[in-house]
């Protein structure tokens, strides 16, 4: 997974703000969103993200966490704002 | 109009100058040529208006062809406005030569009491000559200091009954000595002070671009509105022109993105340009807030300074 060069984005009080350069298209992140969207940027892959998630949340259920994931990266997909 | 920035070097070494990336030291001296300035010259008359061109640099005056650069100019029905610190060993004798003719002097000063012998010396002999020609132009800083030596130069002097203020601005690189959040804060409230001050002198304030309107409270806005010191500041009204013919949005954004003049057709054009290159990023805004804030639009503060906005933020490309 990787964000695309048309992405533009900054971290706004721990909220990530973004911008499709080629389309104008503006997206602003809760905070789960925003953490997951700078794991990316680390590099981090599918199995990284949900193991950093359940270290934020250890109380949450794993597989609701990773259903979570999964839905928020296919929107982000489709959307574009990531490969 | 751009501002035309004659030389890349200034005697004075301000720490939050936001031309740092551009300037002499960091990158070589340079003073724009003959054949770069009425290159310019040709290029700008192919746009059907004329507003003032602002002659700046660095320090103009220490251009060593300065007033050929003038003269040239008001041959050619070029308005100028002049962009200068007026503290050279040159600038008493421009100012005395050119103050019979229909030129603005935008002086920016530091506070009067940071002056040397030499720097004082020069700028008040050329103030004196400048009178109303000339308005200061300074930054208000974020310290216990009040601001109202500006309004004794402007009585002493019977300069412009204007002045420009500004809030330190940032450079993208974030090189030069810029504001905390905390200090636009502080700055707002000594803006607010200077305005009411200024208005028992019949003196009132503008600002320099990016100047953000939530670091007032409505409160303060009211009282500016008062004095008849209305905020009404944005980002960037004219393109740059570095002596070497590089067009820039401005100076803060300048290692962002920057073309030769002559790839595009006419001034009009490289500013829709540089407009349009920049708009998307312009959504990233300065604070959270920014998305949803009425005042989001390119004729109001639009987020205050995109160059500020643009740093740390990740992939951006004009
Ligand atoms: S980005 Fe806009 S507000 Fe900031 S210095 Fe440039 S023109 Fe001024
Ligand atoms: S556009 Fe952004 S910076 Fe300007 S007043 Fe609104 S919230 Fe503040």
């Amino acid at each position: 997974m990787k964000i695309p060069e048309h992405i533009s984005w900054k971290s706004l009080s721990d909220k990530v703000v973004a911008v499709n350069t080629q389309t104008g298209e503006y997206y602003t992140m809760n905070l789960v969103a925003s953490m997951m969207w700078m794991a990316i940027n680390d590099g981090k892959d599918e199995s990284g993200l949900i193991e950093m998630l359940s270290e934020k949340f250890p109380d949450m259920d794993k597989s609701v966490l990773s259903q979570d994931m999964k839905e928020q990266l296919e929107e982000w997909k489709n959307e574009k704002l990531i490969l | 109009m751009p501002n035309l920035m004659l030389t890349n070097w200034c005697n004075y070494k301000c720490p939050y100058c936001f031309g740092i990336d551009r300037m002499s030291p960091k990158v070589e001296a340079h003073a724009m040529s003959d054949d770069t300035f009425l290159g310019i010259l040709d290029w700008l008359d192919r746009t059907n208006y004329r507003a003032p061109i602002h002659l700046m640099g660095g320090e103009p005056t220490l251009h060593p062809k300065f007033e050929w650069f003038v003269s040239t100019l008001i041959e050619r029905g070029f308005p100028i406005t002049i962009f200068s610190n007026l503290a050279t060993d040159k600038a008493p004798e421009y100012a005395d030569k050119l103050s019979i003719l229909p030129i603005k002097w935008v002086v920016n000063v530091n506070n009067p009491k940071n002056w040397n012998n030499t720097q004082r010396r020069n700028i008040e002999s050329a103030l004196s000559v400048l009178g109303k020609n000339a308005a200061i132009t300074f930054n208000i800083m974020p310290d216990g200091s009040d601001d109202y030596w500006a309004i004794d130069l402007i009585r002493r002097f019977n300069l412009s009954k204007t002045i420009k203020v500004g809030f330190i601005l940032p450079t993208v690189t974030n090189s030069n000595y810029s504001l905390t959040d905390d200090e636009y804060l502080t700055v707002a409230e000594k803006t607010v002070k200077l305005a009411q001050e200024c208005d028992r002198f019949g003196i009132t304030l503008q600002y320099e671009c990016g100047v953000p309107t939530c670091a007032f409270t409505p409160e303060q806005l009211g009282i500016l509105w008062k004095c008849g010191s209305r905020l009404n500041s944005g980002c960037c009204s004219r393109l740059d022109i570095t002596p070497h013919g590089e067009v820039i949005y401005c100076l803060p954004l300048a290692t962002v993105g920057q073309r030769m003049y002559n790839e595009f057709a006419n001034y009009t054009e490289a500013k829709r340009w540089f407009e349009g290159r920049f708009l998307p990023y312009r959504k990233l805004g300065r604070t959270i807030n920014c998305a949803t804030c009425n005042l989001m639009t390119p004729d109001k503060c639009h987020g205050a300074c995109l160059a500020k906005n643009l740093i740390g933020a990740k992939n951006v490309k004009i």
